[in-house]
């Protein structure tokens, strides 16, 4: 802007110094000229401008972290029922055996580490993704929505859902 | 104290032709009073007159000993004695104007009103802009989009009658405490930048600060125009997009809850 103004300036000042020289004090930064305009340099640096880091600089807090675990629970444990669901349907076109008592049989020769890593797994992400869908629904009646109330309602939502993982593993 | 008193005393009783010997305990002053504690401070640089060069981090080394409590006493410092072509916001140096807003230490937050701990200098300090935003120069992020949002929700009192210019619009003691936790908020966008929905859905979503400011003239009773600004915000994104995620509460460096503001839009949504 200032630039603009100066060369505008200069111009006129040329042109009429032809006919009054007093006019030539006002040439007082001829470089400027020469100089591109702010607003080219901004026009080319825009094209390149970097998105600033997010994700992988923020600090891990359990506002976000357990937001996002919430969120990859719910798709882990939507995404199981719907691929369970879709068996019964394909089962009899690839020849598989979805019965109960066959499912059990299966189940039951795998070895135990397998067995019990994954119910642990599956009822851990299935325990807090409802334990944390209480937490969101009890926000979202306005209540506990404070950082005091993050951290409480963050802390019951993590111990009721070891403790619901621990039962739904091992009983 | 006792120390420097003594101290003050020697310099005093230093013999004639002593210029030496008083830098040499101008030295000793410096060793056992403010032993050095130098701090790294690695801080993002990106240059818009080399823009095809990838962002950097570059590190400056300080002496705590010589720098001021401050974030941005480090920052200046460093720009003034070291390299003057590191680029960023500030102006009031007291937590009301909002543009040293940076993201220090993985957190959000005002380098003016942030102390540089002390306690651990062996501990480097990361210091980026604001996150996922257009980076204009080092720690100088394009608030374009984020004013040009502020200005959507119509942030100034809204009347269906006539008034007197010369009369005031009087208000009970009750409906101005409404107002408290709002009118307080400087629009420094460390709410805003720190919301993971406000990252992805940047162009459709208004984000925890604006939407606080929509919240502050919903909440005046003084406002008339309530149900056009709930209007406003009956779309998915505009307000639906927050997601109780409550990084915005946890940063802001004054203290506000722009988490319950969003949720009180919620409420009265649902109640209109």
């Amino acid at each position: 802007m200032f630039s603009t103004a100066t060369r505008a300036g200069l111009l006129g000042a040329t042109r009429r110094s032809l006919v009054a020289p007093t006019v030539r004090a006002f040439v007082a930064t001829p470089m400027r000229l020469t100089e591109e305009p702010q607003s080219v340099v901004a026009e080319r640096a825009r094209k390149n401008r970097p998105v600033s880091p997010h994700l992988s600089i923020y600090k891990p807090q359990m506002s976000w972290v357990l937001s996002g675990l919430h969120r990859n629970t719910g798709v882990l444990i939507g995404g199981a029922a719907y691929v369970y669901a879709a068996m019964f349907g394909l089962a009899p076109a690839f020849g598989l055996d979805m019965s109960s008592v066959a499912m059990a049989g299966s189940l039951a020769a795998l070895p135990t580490v397998v067995m019990v890593g994954g119910k642990a797994v599956l009822s851990g992400c299935l325990s807090f993704y409802v334990f944390g869908t209480m937490r969101h629904l009890w926000w979202d009646t306005g209540r506990a929505l404070s950082n005091k109330g993050v951290f409480t309602t963050g802390y019951a939502a993590i111990a009721a859902s070891v403790l619901a993982t621990g039962y739904l593993t091992f009983f | 104290m006792t120390a420097l008193s003594g101290l003050a005393r020697s310099v005093i009783r230093a013999p004639a032709g002593g210029r030496l010997s008083m830098r040499r305990l101008g030295v000793r002053y410096m060793a056992t009073e403010k032993p050095s504690n130098v701090k790294a401070f690695k801080i993002y640089r990106w240059n818009p007159d080399t823009p095809t060069e990838e962002p950097r981090m570059q590190e400056y080394k300080l002496d705590l000993s010589q720098t001021g409590p401050m974030v941005l006493d480090a920052l200046i410092k460093i720009k003034n004695e070291v390299d003057p072509t590191l680029t960023f916001r500030r102006s009031c140096r007291e937590g009301i104007c909002g543009s040293c807003a940076m993201n220090i230490d993985g957190q959000n937050t005002l380098a003016c009103i942030t102390h540089i701990p002390k306690d651990q200098p062996t501990k480097d300090m990361l210091i980026y802009p604001l996150p996922h935003m257009f980076v204009v120069k080092d720690l100088v992020p394009d608030m374009t989009y984020f004013y040009k949002q502020y200005e959507s929700i119509k942030p100034w009192l809204q009347r269906k009658d006539v008034l007197d210019v010369n009369k005031e619009i009087l208000q009970s003691p009750e409906d101005r405490k409404k107002l408290d936790g709002l009118y307080e908020c400087i629009l420094c966008a460390c709410c805003s930048t720190a919301c993971p929905s406000y990252w992805w859905n940047q162009d459709a979503y208004l984000g925890p600060s604006i939407l606080l400011q929509a919240y502050r003239w919903m909440a005046d009773s003084r406002d008339q125009h309530l149900p056009e600004r709930l209007s406003q915000m009956e779309n998915a994104f505009s307000v639906y997009r927050c997601h109780t995620i409550m990084n915005c509460t946890r940063t802001c460096p004054k203290h506000l809850n722009p988490g319950y503001a969003i949720s009180q839009i919620k409420l009265l949504l649902a109640k209109n």
